[in-house]
């Protein structure tokens, strides 16, 4: 929940948080939970000038609902905060908290007020423009005191000793945005163009310091906001004018599908362009290969850079080991680049001593190209069915699947499109398609014969969760793809496609 | 010359897409002469600038080409380019000796650190054997394990038969410490060392290796016959079948047997070496120590295990059952410590056995964050090394005046000294300070020489070179006396403070108070007799030539007429001050005359305490220089000392987390534009830095009042920003559809009629901002603040706290 111009809350006495009285409550003394809670209550303060009065009534009637509620919300504490049906419980847990936090006034506003906003929300299905929960509020408040002010690890623990409500507004109000849309808008904006080019010019003029640092068998890791990638290759240009002999080999670790095979196989091709040998399947025999054709070739100097060395691809130790040795190696300098914020709990110190690093910063404030960094691409499924992934690892998922699977998944969603433009008002329903209807649509289809074949077709599914199940009133299985209606429609264009 | 920003429009470059590929310069040209033209100096930044990037003056890097044509001189010429392109050369070429002959003798200390360990493991695997093989009680169950492929190998044992089953394996267990770095170094040594010595061969087996103990059996059989045997082809046909030409599997043991008994007494030891044992998964390692034990009696194995923690984790991790089978035998390496006391001394301190001193002293503040970092982060001393040698490359890159290190007479000196590194010397701070120094003290005259005179200047470089280098000395050999002197004293029971600590001490001046000195002048009281004769005796021959010496021998002299003097019957019984204050001799003591020895002795002792203690203040003082101020101050000081943290620590421990975020907080600092306001302090720190941005101060300032309570949030800032600052803002589960709502109102524009109108200044279009909103998101992402979360629909969790 955002609120910036919320006034701090505030200070609540520790025993308060709603964990450790319930807890409390529920182990030693179910029958009395209030009057263990009175004496903690704060005294009334200016707080309480908004304290209602015709609350106190219902407050006390309400104990035995307050009890219940209590136990329901320990129970989901025991479950653990991350079961993912909870969105299931979440009217409960809502009704457990309301009443709660009229018991809890000292939490004031912060919860109570919220919540009650919340319930005010608009729904889903209506326009957002006009009803925005965020923006009136931050109109309203006056110059509150910000909650950043608190350093990292108090603001750590003040949002953690409580939980702090969040809202249930969802995307699914903003229309969507087109892919090439999206990235025109990206590319025809440009911010501070001036300094960003000030600020690259900034760090190249350090190449020739860089240059002197590999020379010198340190390896360089680059770090800081921004990309830097034209950086990179700036560098390689300079590298390239001040030795052209060098062998300069850009690695694009933001690629997915880099492998340390591609890595090798250039290598070794670079090396010796006529006979290169093979590459193995195990990396160690790759480095003694690599070891001894540089030993035939000392004058070969190889300067390998390489784009986001803590990208997905190369963040498996073993990656990482073999590409500290290949650092290590006197005729191979590296300059790579890391952009997350916790790259370097990659390495241990035995493979930091292999890399032997200097760290430079270079922050660019350069826009992350989508080719780098992936997540832009993913960005786009934002708020759509609330499945993170989207549908690209769907579109992965069914190209490695036989025909048949295809067939069965394509027979699901085009049902699923059907009742989905025949009732626009049930979208909220995804229309779902019963078990037996689907299994027995496969079968006239000769997509399988028997029941067993059925399930092994659809556990591929489940496991990728693109179909879920659900139980009707009636008891029957209904088989969904959890996708809103775009999704499902460019899926079955892919389908169609292949 | 960096590339363009802008991403050109629907210029799809495969090369983006491509995993890996070669470069080649986009305009492919000639490779440009080597030599440019220099460029009128432009000189910007005063050189010993805040910046702690070694950024050479000018814009344009001038490659120097190199006399001797072979590696070409990396340093740029300094001094706004007017530095003679020889004089760069000079100086590539000075670094390069200095720091070898520094390498050179950590090389030699490493070498002869690890030396007593590998060969004492050496020894142990020649002799483990002794007790050889037997019975051949175990094959059943190794039957039974290895497929009973081979049952009948009886009678081709070589080894004599016994009745006694082996229950044990000889293991060694090297205790490496805690540099897991250092273990791969130590055991190549072992194995290179043991294949030397043909004792035997070592299997390295490392905890990646511990997938399942088929693999780990291939490769012990795979390393095992392999190698050296090449020249054998006949083993290429022989081994790996049985009699009955059966193929092998590759992982049978079988096939090590076979090759064992071939080889016959040649073969040696099979050591298998488990390099980080604590990492090794203890059921794999059971599963190989019952093999190894079964197959003793045919195959001599010896096992050794490193040893990263201490014998009791091991021990705590591996079944009972296994440990029983193993006979240890422990191996102490070398400790971290004393290898950095002994590298420190070498690289850093100097002066050892006559040696020259390292030509850059060391400041007290880099030399404790080079400890500080080996002691509380890498523990390694090759890391400790690159720090060293950074601090060497830092110094010689960027400071032109370097090139007078290293110089080999003063004729030599003479010549490195040309008319611009005069006038650049002139410029020093540490000039200033000597000319005010002269100045305090009315000495006009050679103020005058100083300024006008080069020749005196040169003579005056020299003698403080050299005087530098004998103050290197003197800094070693306080240190080395007082580590002798102490470990005749019973405080030497203690831990000697690390020796980097100790000289630390001595740079700041703070040694001769520090409580390890006064200990021990303490201690050097409570000496006896017999003591204090050795100890006297050991300084005066140990250090003839110093300072000390004479007073000692003297000391030593008298002590030895006095003891001379004594009865014969008291000879042996040493003499000693009464423990308590008291001077007087105590009553008992046997005889009258021996009372007055007691007093003669105690007049002494207390010469000797005088004298030491007068020795190490005022040696220390002295290094302090004429003015009280340490070599760290003296003339020169910026080429002789070295005490720059920043480059060191930003390169070698980044706060790379805190640098993100602050980048992302306040852009301000990186793009120092006009349309944002920046944060109060940075606002305060531009002013500071240069009253030219005033204005901007000014203006950025008003333009913050105006836009009120927005404060520092506005829409011409990078949108991650914006978005980051929301998010330090919200609580541990954001919700999306809220942080858009916020996003949107900070860059959209207050009203909702504006919105759609005109994407003039403030307000865009809300694609636009939704497009942003979403990249913003996705870098948050990417960089680890954010994931998506399961926990409620459209949220994300955060992952990091601001300055936590």
């Amino acid at each position: 929940m955002l609120k910036r111009k919320r006034p701090s809350p505030p200070p609540l006495p520790v025993p308060q948080t709603p964990r450790r009285n319930l807890n409390y409550v529920h182990a030693h003394s179910p029958t009395k939970p209030s009057a263990l809670r009175t004496p903690m209550r704060p005294p009334p303060d200016e707080e309480d000038e908004d304290f209602d009065p015709d609350d106190l009534p219902v407050r006390n009637a309400d104990k035995s609902a307050k009890k219940k509620s209590a136990r329901a919300l320990v129970q989901r504490l025991i479950r653990g905060d991350d079961s993912e049906d909870e969105e299931e419980d979440e009217e409960v847990e809502e009704l457990a908290r309301r009443i709660y936090s009229d018991d809890e006034d000292s939490e004031g506003e912060g919860a109570g007020a919220t919540i009650e906003k919340e319930t005010r929300a608009p729904k889903p299905g209506a326009k957002g423009k006009d009803k925005t929960p965020a923006t009136p509020r931050k109109k309203k408040a006056p110059s509150p005191p910000p909650p950043n002010t608190l350093s990292g690890s108090d603001l750590y623990f003040s949002q953690h000793h409580r939980k702090v409500p969040v809202s249930n507004n969802t995307l699914a109000t903003i229309p969507p945005l087109e892919p090439a849309e999206y990235f025109r808008l990206l590319r025809s904006y440009e911010d501070h163009k001036e300094e960003k080019e000030n600020l690259l010019k900034l760090h190249s003029d350090s190449f020739p310091q860089w240059l002197f640092e590999l020379s010198q068998g340190f390896n360089i890791l680059l770090y800081g906001y921004g990309s830097k990638k034209s950086l990179v290759e700036s560098f390689a240009e300079h590298a390239y004018s001040a030795q052209p002999s060098r062998k300069i080999m850009i690695v694009n670790g933001y690629i997915v599908t880099l492998t340390l095979k591609d890595v090798f196989n250039l290598l070794f091709t670079t090396i010796s362009p006529d006979g290169a040998p093979k590459v193995a399947a195990d990396h160690s025999v790759n480095l003694e290969t690599l070891s001894t054709l540089l030993a035939e070739r000392p004058s070969t100097q190889i300067l390998l850079l390489v784009h986001a060395l803590d990208s997905d691809a190369l963040r498996p130790i073993r990656v990482q080991s073999v590409l500290s040795q290949l650092a290590h190696h006197p005729q191979i300098s590296l300059l790579a680049t890391t952009n997350h914020i916790r790259a370097p709990l990659l390495w241990d110190s035995a493979t930091l001593t292999l890399y032997n690093f200097l760290f430079h910063h270079t922050t660019t404030f350069i826009n992350y190209s989508p080719a780098e960094c992936a997540a832009i691409e993913e960005s786009l499924d934002m708020g759509r069915g609330g499945r993170v992934g989207g549908t690209r690892g769907v579109r992965f998922v069914l190209a490695s699947l036989p025909s048949n699977a295809k067939l069965l998944y394509k027979m699901l969603i085009e049902s699923q499109l059907e009742s989905m433009s025949g009732d626009m008002a049930n979208t909220e329903t995804e229309g779902g398609l019963d078990y037996k209807v689907l299994y027995q649509r496969a079968v006239e289809a000769f997509v399988c014969s028997n029941d067993m074949a059925f399930r092994s077709l659809l556990k591929e599914f489940q496991d990728h969760q693109m179909v879920t199940t659900k139980k009707d009133v009636g008891g029957n299985e209904i088989l969904c793809a959890p996708f809103e209606k775009e999704q499902l429609e460019s899926i079955l264009e892919d389908i169609a496609a292949v | 010359m960096p590339g363009s920003i802008a991403e050109s429009e629907g210029d799809y470059d495969p090369r983006e897409h491509q995993p890996c590929y070669i470069f080649t310069p986009a305009n492919i040209q000639p490779p440009p002469a080597k030599r440019r033209k220099v460029e009128p100096a432009t000189g910007k930044r005063g050189r010993k600038g805040r910046n702690t990037r070694i950024i050479p003056d000018e814009e344009e890097n001038v490659e120097v080409e190199n006399v001797e044509g072979e590696a070409p001189c990396p340093f740029p010429r300094l001094l706004d380019g007017e530095e003679p392109a020889a004089m760069a050369v000079r100086r590539w070429e000075t670094y390069n000796r200095l720091w070898r002959n520094i390498e050179e003798t950590v090389e030699d200390v490493l070498e002869g650190m690890d030396v007593g360990a590998v060969n004492g493991i050496c020894k142990f695997v020649a002799e483990a054997s002794e007790q050889r093989p037997e019975s051949n009680q175990q094959q059943e169950l190794e039957d039974l394990e290895m497929n009973g492929e081979e049952a009948e190998e009886e009678e081709e044992n070589l080894f004599d038969e016994d009745d006694e089953a082996e229950t044990t394996i000889r293991t060694g267990l090297v205790l490496a410490g805690p540099n897991i770095a250092s273990h791969s170094v130590l055991f190549a040594k072992v194995k290179a060392r043991i294949a030397q010595e043909g004792v035997g061969r070592v299997i390295l087996l490392t905890s990646s290796d511990s997938g399942g103990i088929k693999g780990i059996l291939k490769k012990i059989v795979k390393e095992g016959t392999q190698g050296e045997a090449s020249g054998e082809e006949e083993d290429e046909v022989d081994v790996g079948r049985d009699r009955s030409g059966k193929k092998l599997l590759n992982y049978d043991l079988q096939i090590l047997v076979d090759w064992v008994s071939k080889k016959g007494n040649q073969a040696g030891k099979i050591v298998v070496a488990i390099q980080d044992t604590e990492a090794f998964d203890p059921n794999i390692l059971a599963q190989l120590v019952d093999l190894m034990i079964a197959y003793l009696n045919r195959i001599p194995f010896v096992l050794l295990l490193g040893v990263a923690t201490s014998i009791d984790i091991t021990q705590s991790k591996l079944p009972k059952s296994t440990i029983r089978k193993l006979d240890c035998k422990k191996f102490d390496v070398e400790r971290a410590e004393e290898c950095l006391d002994e590298v420190f001394k070498h690289a850093v301190i100097g002066g050892v056995d006559e040696i020259l001193p390292p030509a850059i002293h060391l400041g007290p503040n880099i030399c404790d964050l080079l400890i500080k970092r080996q002691n509380e982060y890498t523990i390694s001393i090759q890391g400790f090394i690159s720090a060293l040698k950074f601090v060497y490359m830092t110094h010689f890159f960027g400071n032109p005046l370097s090139v007078i290190l290293g110089f080999e007479s003063e004729e030599d000196l003479n010549n490195v000294l040309t008319p611009v590194h005069i006038k650049a010397i002139r410029n020093l701070q540490s000039f200033r300070r000597l000319v005010e120094h002269h100045l305090s003290k009315k000495e006009t005259h050679v103020v005058r020489l100083l300024l006008s005179d080069d020749d005196y200047l040169k003579t005056r470089i020299h003698h403080t070179l050299i005087r530098s280098q004998e103050h290197a000395l003197q800094a070693s050999l306080i240190i080395s006396i007082f580590k002798t002197a102490r470990s005749f004293t019973y405080v030497s029971s203690m831990p000697l403070p690390p020796l980097p600590e100790l000289h630390i001490k001595l740079l700041t001046g703070t040694f001769h108070n520090s409580s390890t000195v006064r200990e021990f002048l303490m201690a050097v009281k409570k000496l006896n007799s017999h003591k204090l004769t050795d100890f006297l005796r050991t300084l005066t021959t140990q250090y003839p030539k110093s300072p000390l010496s004479e007073e000692l021998v003297k000391y030593l002299a008298g002590l030895e007429t006095l003891l001379r003097d004594l009865p014969s019957h008291a000879r042996s019984i040493p003499l000693q001050l009464p423990t308590s204050s008291r001077l007087v001799p105590a009553p008992s003591t046997p005889s009258d005359a021996l009372g007055e020895k007691t007093v003669l002795f105690n007049h002494i002792i207390s010469q000797v305490h005088t004298t030491l203690q007068n020795f190490f203040s005022s040696q220390s003082i002295l290094l302090r220089d004429t003015n009280g101020t340490g070599i760290e101050n003296g003339f020169l000081s910026e080429v002789i000392c070295y005490d720059w943290v920043s480059p060191s620590r930003e390169c070698f421990m980044p706060n790379i987390r805190g640098v993100v975020e602050g980048a992302i907080f306040n852009p301000k600092d990186w793009l120092p534009c006009e349309c944002c306001p920046g944060d109060d302090e940075s606002d305060e720190e531009s002013e500071d830095e240069d009253g030219a941005e005033n204005e901007d101060g000014k203006e950025s300032r008003k333009r913050k009042k105006d836009q009120g309570e927005m404060g520092v949030l506005s829409a011409t800032q990078p949108a991650t920003t914006v978005l980051y600052r929301l998010y330090c803002e919200s609580g541990a589960l954001i919700n999306m559809y809220d942080l858009w709502q916020a996003f949107w109102s900070i860059v959209g524009g207050d009203d909702d009629e504006e919105e759609e109108s005109q994407d003039g200044e403030k307000g865009m279009t809300k694609e636009l901002a939704q497009a942003l909103f979403y990249r913003g998101v996705a870098e948050l992402r990417f960089l680890g603040f954010v994931k998506y979360t399961k926990r409620k629909r459209d949220c994300l969790a955060k992952l990091a706290w601001k300055g936590l």
